[in-house]
């Protein structure tokens, strides 16, 4: 169905390939045309609905990547580099923004200029390495620089890495520089959303430069692209339910589950490896395959040659070979193999720690990545050994075909995963000590024999298979039908709608619980924190590896969005405005957010608490519900863990902080939510009512309510009716009328409060929660006090609480003032202390004074 | 097919894929890329190819560049055999 567009010469330098239209059935390639956008946009929905991989990437690089490919399409062939250039750059400015990008591109002007500066090759050598030494001094942090940090992963991703290869080919180069492919190399466009990009050999950059038909490389793209978001969703589901912390390892089957799902998080890479080549395939660059079936390798140098097959051929290019084949010549093929080996695997090691230190800022030295890589390459010159004189069976032999074979690889693959499933969870550990504390398991049970049958196989099934089914670089001869790469979305289609409320609100809890959880690419930092992550895990995620890019990756996508431009408040066409919506899995100001079946920004909970479980229901606004911090770093979500893990009341045998704030609540939507029997369905044993200076200012919400004539309760009426604010005046007015009656507003609604929690035997107690550089005046906060007091409620007072401390280090953001994980780590800090002292909210008896008000 | 290729086809049949369809190895059949040559098998295939045709091959030619494919060997060759 993809016409094909005739090459006109498969030239080796890259531009002579491009297609030419004359020759073409302009009309069939309109159509084609026609069915490739229309894949594009499935994509593009796709994956911005499943949020991959970060908001830069689905909200502003994929818009303008696949947008630009189908102009790209249309353009003369001379013209397509440089648009592909210009594009690139585009998505730099969207990214870094104006002044960003100025600096990326003069740096990368320095560096390109020097690189083909008319001197000897070595002296651009040397200059290149001092070139690196000084700004990588500066990247440590050694050196003040006026541009911001956040383009230094990007930067040393293309100059410091990607040049090698770059540098390499320069010194064998032929001929003059083509600029359009050396700019198109180094700027490629999906390199400012993944720093951790794949080692892209120039020379097949150039040579298979629309070396195929154009539609074929480009079906070929977006199938790529489908399987490595397939890589990413499946990444996920490992993330969100198989991971364990080192300290969870106890039996035999948490420490196979361990292994397996340690080594399945490498699914990130694969995946991200995937988008980004099946992207550039869009521009005509028909790069080959970047990873092929690596878990059913059967043997080491299998394996090398199937995961991370880019970097496998520039070690192959740049050390290998130029080690190997002058040796072999001279001392035999035993002892080029043993040293061509060593030497590959050593600047294996170097360069990944180079990798990481521009990613990260600092070098990676540790026991386990020696042992790892010692341990990696002993066994690959072992088998490499073995391999020459035992042979082995290539792809496309007819051996390769018999039961006999298939069998034998099985076997072999099971073998092999097992060793690397084991080598990778002990690379993953935090120290040598800690990798073989791993295996000190105390049983071994029935449930761990059957992991490790079901994954064998699993495994071992599918190593014979794998290669009928695809042998190696099938797809550049024969690339995918538009049918297949739409079959092949289905499940994420399926996934994506899913999520959406139409659709999800007809399936089963468990189902909406799945589709939410896989729709957030992040663990919540409470298991962050507990999970020990490898070398892989710490590179991809960028928000952990660079705050500054990561806060450009978030910001400049959607502006800093609101909560209900992601769709997670739901109207209610009342008083109460909003709720949260239930099943959410967003990424919300830089962090995952999840709510619940119940529609609360919490784990989940039964309805019905189980005997014995003190429930505490907290109401509040933004900052209760946990504008801008992770899931589970909530200072209520805090205190609830706190309080289970240390037990400080007797009583109670579990207690449960269930979350009710949500964003723009006011002192009457927690009434209005206390009214409609929302809270009291979950039994609470107590309310903790969460009180800001703020909560004076309701004059916006009744305003709201007049506007939309939402106002039923009998107290507001009276107080609007009374000074004559009624619908149709100017706001201004109806301000200056409301404002007067803010306090009394307030105390009616806490004193209506108090009698619903006294009537479902649930006290309410109110505590004042300042939040870090949002200081209402002193009086303001005096007067909530009062007002509190005043409706009878108890009162516990954290006036105070940020005096003294580095306010601005405890938000979310210079433009976002909502406190962060470490503000919400002290205010439960604060809290739980202040629990402590009147413990009758806790389930146990009241403190010595036989009051929970602070004197 | 030309007489490089053909050559290097029966060499390729013979070393590493005995038994094969010769059919089934076409003149853009990816062999490095497509898993046909390890770095072992590529250094051998180089040897070959310095010794039947009387050329010389540096460590640098010998990647996916100049021999991914059967087209690309017989051109990488031919531009030796020009030099």
């Amino acid at each position: 169905m993809a016409a094909p567009v005739t090459a006109t010469i498969p030239g080796r330098g890259g531009l002579a390939a491009a297609p030419s239209h004359a020759a073409v059935d302009r009309w069939a390639e309109a159509r084609s045309m026609a069915v490739l956008a229309f894949q594009l946009l499935l994509v593009a929905l796709v994956l911005k609905g499943l949020r991959i991989e970060n908001p830069v990437f689905h909200d502003t690089i994929v818009p303008l990547a696949f947008g630009g490919a189908v102009v790209h399409h249309w353009l003369p062939a001379a013209w397509r580099p440089w648009f592909f250039v210009t594009l690139s750059i585009v998505g730099y400015g969207l990214v870094f923004g104006t002044t960003g990008t100025l600096w990326f591109l003069g740096l990368s002007a320095v560096v390109i200029t020097w690189l083909h500066l008319p001197i000897a090759y070595s002296i651009r050598l040397v200059g290149w390495l001092l070139l690196a030494a000084g700004l990588g001094w500066a990247r440590a942090g050694n050196l003040p620089v006026p541009w911001t940090g956040a383009i230094w992963p990007v930067f040393g991703s293309i100059f410091f890495m990607r040049a090698i290869i770059y540098l390499y080919d320069l010194r064998h180069q032929k001929g003059p520089t083509n600029w359009r492919m050396a700019l198109s190399y180094f700027f490629m466009v999906p390199g400012v959303a993944f720093p951790f990009f794949p080692m892209v050999d120039y020379g097949v950059f150039r040579r298979t430069y629309y070396d195929k038909p154009a539609f074929g490389i480009y079906q070929t793209g977006v199938h790529w692209i489908v399987r490595g978001v397939t890589h990413l969703v499946v990444y996920r589901a490992i993330y969100q339910y198989f991971t364990l912390a080192p300290a969870e390892v106890n039996t035999g089957a948490e420490l196979v589950q361990y292994l397996l799902a340690n080594f399945g998080l490498y699914l990130r890479v694969s995946g991200q490896y995937h988008v980004i080549t099946g992207m550039l395939h869009l521009f005509g660059f028909r790069l080959p395959e970047t990873h092929r079936f690596f878990y059913v390798a059967a043997s080491m140098p299998d394996l090398w040659r199937r995961i991370n097959i880019y970097w496998k051929d520039f070690m192959q290019k740049a050390f290998y070979m130029p080690v190997f084949f002058p040796l072999m010549k001279k001392r035999g093929e035993v002892f080029a193999i043993v040293v061509a080996t060593s030497v590959t695997i050593v600047a294996t090691w170097f360069l990944h720690s180079w990798q990481w230190f521009w990613l990260l800022g600092r070098f990676l030295f540790s026991g386990t990545d020696m042992l790892f890589w010692l341990l990696l390459g002993a066994m690959l010159t072992l088998a490499a050994l073995h391999e020459r004189t035992a042979g082995r069976v290539r792809p496309g032999s007819p051996e390769a075909r018999t039961w006999q074979h298939q069998v034998r690889q099985g076997v072999k693959a099971v073998a092999l995963f097992a060793f690397m499933a084991s080598l990778w969870g002990f690379w993953t550990a935090s120290s040598v000590a800690e990798g073989l504390n791993l295996f000190a398991i105390d049983s071994w049970d029935l449930r761990a024999t059957g992991l490790v049958l079901v994954t064998a196989l699993l495994i071992g099934g599918s190593a014979g298979w794998t290669d009928r089914v695809r042998p190696p670089g099938h797809e550049s001869l024969v690339p995918p039908t538009a049918w297949k790469t739409v079959a092949s979305a289905l499940p994420l289609m399926a996934l994506w709608a899913a999520g959406t409320p139409r659709v999800g609100q007809r399936l089963p809890t468990v189902a909406r619980e799945v589709a939410r959880d896989l729709r957030v690419a992040e663990l919540n930092a409470r298991d962050a924190a507990q999970l020990q992550r490898g070398y892989y895990e710490e590179l991809v995620g960028v928000n952990r590896f660079n705050g500054e890019l990561w806060n450009l990756y978030v910001q400049k996508s959607a502006d800093w969005p609101r909560l209900q431009d992601l769709g997670g408040l739901r109207k209610t066409n009342d008083m109460l405005r909003v709720e949260l919506n239930p099943f959410l899995g967003l990424m919300f100001h830089g962090h995952p957010f999840r709510t619940n079946q119940w529609g609360m920004r919490d784990q989940e909970y039964t309805q019905v608490p189980s005997p014995g479980t003190w429930r505490v229901a907290v109401l509040g606004p933004s900052y209760v519900m946990g504008d801008g911090v992770p899931d589970g770093h909530t200072f209520e979500a805090l205190i609830e863990g706190r309080l289970n893990r240390e037990r400080p009341v007797a009583g109670p045998t579990r207690w449960e902080f269930l979350n009710f704030g949500v964003s723009e609540y006011s002192p009457i939507s927690n009434l209005i939510i206390l009214e409609n029997g929302r809270v009291a369905s979950f039994k609470p044993n107590a309310i903790l009512l969460v009180g800001h200076g703020a909560d004076l200012m309701t004059t916006d919400h009744v305003l709201w309510g007049i506007n939309n004539s939402a106002i039923t309760h009998d107290y507001l009426k009276r107080a609007v009716d009374s000074v004559g604010a009624v619908k149709g005046l100017p706001r201004t007015e109806l301000l200056r009328r409301l404002r007067p009656l803010e306090r009394q507003i307030v105390v009616e609604t806490f004193r209506r409060i108090k009698a619903i929690g006294d009537s479902i035997g649930a006290p309410v107690f109110w505590v004042y929660v300042p939040t870090p550089m949002q200081k209402p005046t002193e009086e303001r906060e005096r007067a909530i006090v009062e007002v509190a007091r005043e409706a009878g409620l108890p009162v516990i007072d954290m006036r105070g609480l940020f005096a003294g401390m580095d306010e601005p280090s405890l938000v979310v953001a210079d433009w976002d003032r909502h406190p962060n994980a470490e503000g919400h780590r002290l205010i439960a800090e604060r809290l739980y202390q202040e629990l402590l002292t009147h413990a009758q909210y806790l389930g146990g008896p009241q403190n010595a004074a036989g009051s929970p008000t602070r004197p | 097919m030309d007489t490089i290729e053909q050559t290097v086809k029966s060499f390729i049949l013979d070393s590493f894929l005995p038994g094969a369809d010769p059919n089934q190895l076409e003149a853009d059949t990816p062999l490095i890329t497509g898993g046909i040559l390890d770095s072992l098998a590529t250094v051998q295939l180089a040897v070959f190819l310095e010794q039947h045709f009387k050329v010389e091959i540096a460590a640098h030619e010998t990647g996916t560049e100049n021999l991914d494919s059967l087209a690309l060997i017989g051109a990488f060759v031919r531009s030796k055999l020009a030099a």
